[in-house]
């Protein structure tokens, strides 16, 4: 059964040992963050902040999807279940969409304020890191959009900051989706674009926003999908769209068409674990309504170093993406993985390679998908007996079998994302980049007994015989790993089936 | 990953993090803002000295503590001269690092509205 919001999932992250309820005081202003962002590096429990600075009655919140395991616990399957397991789960989930249904009454808005008692400061909000350009209220949230003029809402994950009482600022690039709903619709026929920030949710209804899903498709179907249950719906108090009944805080608001309309904003420690983004004139969001739950519970996310929220949201979500474009395509996959530790700018995938250059022909298909592709600076291409969630194995391969001439390939002038750190600020501006390709599998003209060599690990160089025998002693002369165990769960791979 | 302190980069040295700004304002008598500049040093900025300059500035020991952080559009005289003017300015670069060195700020007019303003040098936002 799906969580109902937030309140239930993070009773379940804390029976599974995965939350930490705080109930010293703790500073609204770079205290909370960095709570949350040492939380994360050190890959520990979510911390529920109860006492909030200058702020009786709310909370905050952060790093509560910032493993596989909590992944697991966000769709109600096993914690301990292996990287795959996690992954596939979702994959599968993501295929069978589910429609949201409409309620009238909704606990986000047990508290309406609007006009001029709106103050946007009235709200816990963060101050991230030391540096930022202002209090992120939208780090770990998202912003949905109405179409212009279909029934398509979209819903994304952009960041935004507080300006004043009753202003916003964010970025919107063309390329995303909100982008193309005001550039090509909203700016065009000169009206004003409603949206409304949702803060506070459980995860799956929130990370959705954070992957593509596609122009014209509603991510509240996939949050369906994945919760096995439709996400309940309220109509917002003063804007014309719909919003998650049981978030913590909604925000509600609309932007001017026009370009002039800006706020500076930024800079702000980006999900690369660098603060990239530069300051500019950016979108104003003029904010219309706050609506919010009684003692909410406001969701931080203080991006950086991996691995937070943001890369375990991509890896899980866009790893899907990238799954579903190279199986319409016919690729041989066995597995792909977008490790969280590279940020989600490199992609390994392990494929059965029935002819040559495919690791060329899969770069050309990543690179080429929306939102998705603009991310990745490379490709690492492994034949079938690298496991790709094994990041100690991509690196072994990319010693050994990368080929520096033959196996790379550069991508040049290709559509970059101003928020990559490596890029010279002129390459930021006009979003150019170069990508590359790794190929790590061993040629396909090669004689498999002249030239291909025979990898030496224990489970490769050893007859089936005595890996067994070594395995069922194991912890019997000392070592403490269940070997049986893993050599049971593991030896259909290793003898070929 | 990153369990453990780590050496910070060299090149970054010099650039603080900054004291609490009401530890300040308390010490000194005088309000305390920052504002964020476009380049990366202090040369433009310094044409900007001793004329009325429109621009805009983070609150940074409001009264109201829930206010910090709170951006003001300002019509103000600035100086690098930390003591020229009646309130404490603090400069930090577009990539949020914090410049040594208070500058001095006189506030002529402070507006609730954040409207882009497009200046000459390009330095203030």
């Amino acid at each position: 059964m799906a969580y109902r919001d937030l309140r239930e999932f993070l009773d379940a992250l804390e029976k599974n040992g995965e939350l930490i309820r705080i109930q010293d005081e703790v500073d609204w202003d770079l205290e909370a963050g960095a709570i949350i962002r040492l939380a994360c590096q050190l890959n520990g429990p979510s911390p529920l902040m109860e006492q909030i600075k200058d702020y009786p009655g709310q909370r905050m919140m952060g790093g509560y999807f910032s493993s596989y395991r909590k992944a697991a616990i966000a769709i109600g399957i096993d914690p301990d279940s292996d990287v795959p397991t996690v992954l596939d789960a979702f994959h599968q989930r993501i295929k069978h969409p589910i429609k949201p249904i409409i309620v009238n009454r909704a606990p986000c808005q047990e508290n309406v304020i609007t006009g001029d008692d709106v103050n946007l400061f009235d709200i816990v909000s963060p101050m991230p890191h030391d540096g930022d350009a202002g209090r992120y209220i939208a780090t770990w949230q998202f912003i949905a959009t109405p179409d212009y003029d279909t029934d398509w809402i979209n819903w994304g994950m952009y960041r935004q900051m507080i300006q004043n009482e009753k202003v916003l600022g964010g970025l919107i690039i063309p390329a995303q989706d909100i982008g193309y709903q005001f550039y090509t619709k909203y700016l065009p026929n000169k009206k004003p674009m409603p949206w409304a920030t949702v803060i506070g949710t459980e995860p799956v209804t929130t990370i959705v926003s954070a992957a593509p899903y596609g122009i014209g498709r509603s991510e509240v179907d996939w949050a369906g999908g994945l919760r096995l249950e439709p996400v309940e719906l309220v109509r917002c108090v003063s804007q014309p769209l719909y919003v998650p009944a049981n978030a913590e805080y909604i925000i509600e608001g609309y932007i001017n068409p026009t370009l002039e309309d800006r706020a500076y904003e930024g800079p702000w420690g980006e999900y690369s674990g660098y603060r990239t983004s530069p300051r500019a004139p950016r979108t104003a969001f003029h904010v219309t309504a706050i609506t919010h739950r009684n003692n909410p519970i406001h969701t931080h996310s203080p991006l950086g170093v991996p691995v937070d929220d943001s890369h375990m949201a991509f890896t899980i979500l866009c790893r899907s993406d990238m799954l579903n474009v190279l199986e319409d395509n016919a690729i041989p996959v066995v597995g792909l993985h977008v490790p969280p530790e590279m940020v989600g700018h490199t992609v390994v995938v392990s494929i059965k390679k029935p002819s040559p250059n495919l690791a060329n022909l899969i770069a050309s298909l990543l690179f080429g998908t929306k939102n998705t592709g603009l991310a990745i600076r490379d490709v690492i291409v492994c034949d079938e007996d690298v496991d790709v969630y094994d990041l100690d194995q991509v690196l072994h391969v990319l010693a050994t079998k990368w080929h520096p001439r033959r196996g790379t390939t550069l991508y040049d002038n290709q559509v970059g994302m101003p928020l990559i750190p490596y890029l010279s600020m002129e390459e930021r501006i006009w979003g150019k980049t170069a990508r590359m390709v790794y190929d790590c599998t061993w040629p396909l003209d090669w004689s498999p007994t002249r030239d291909i060599p025979v990898r030496s690990s224990f489970w490769d160089i050893y007859p089936e015989r005595v890996i067994e025998g070594v395995c069922q002693k194991w912890q019997r002369v000392g070592y403490p790993e269940d070997m049986k165990k893993i050599w049971e769960a593991g030896k259909k791979l290793a003898s070929w089936e | 990953m990153h369990e453990r302190p780590n050496r910070r980069l060299a090149v970054h040295k010099g650039f603080g993090w900054g004291e609490d700004a009401y530890e300040i304002k308390q010490r000194e008598g005088r309000e305390v803002y920052d504002t964020i500049i476009l380049d990366d040093s202090l040369d433009k900025l310094l044409q900007e000295q001793e004329k009325e300059v429109t621009f805009s500035i983070r609150l940074l020991a409001p009264e109201n503590r829930r206010m910090k952080y709170c951006f003001r559009m300002v019509k103000a005289r600035i100086s690098k001269d930390a003591k020229r003017y009646p309130d404490i300015l603090l400069i930090r670069s577009q990539r949020g690092l914090l410049f040594p060195g208070n500058w001095s700020i006189e506030v002529l007019e402070m507006y609730k509205d954040l409207q882009w303003v497009a200046h000459t040098t390009g330095v203030l936002t």
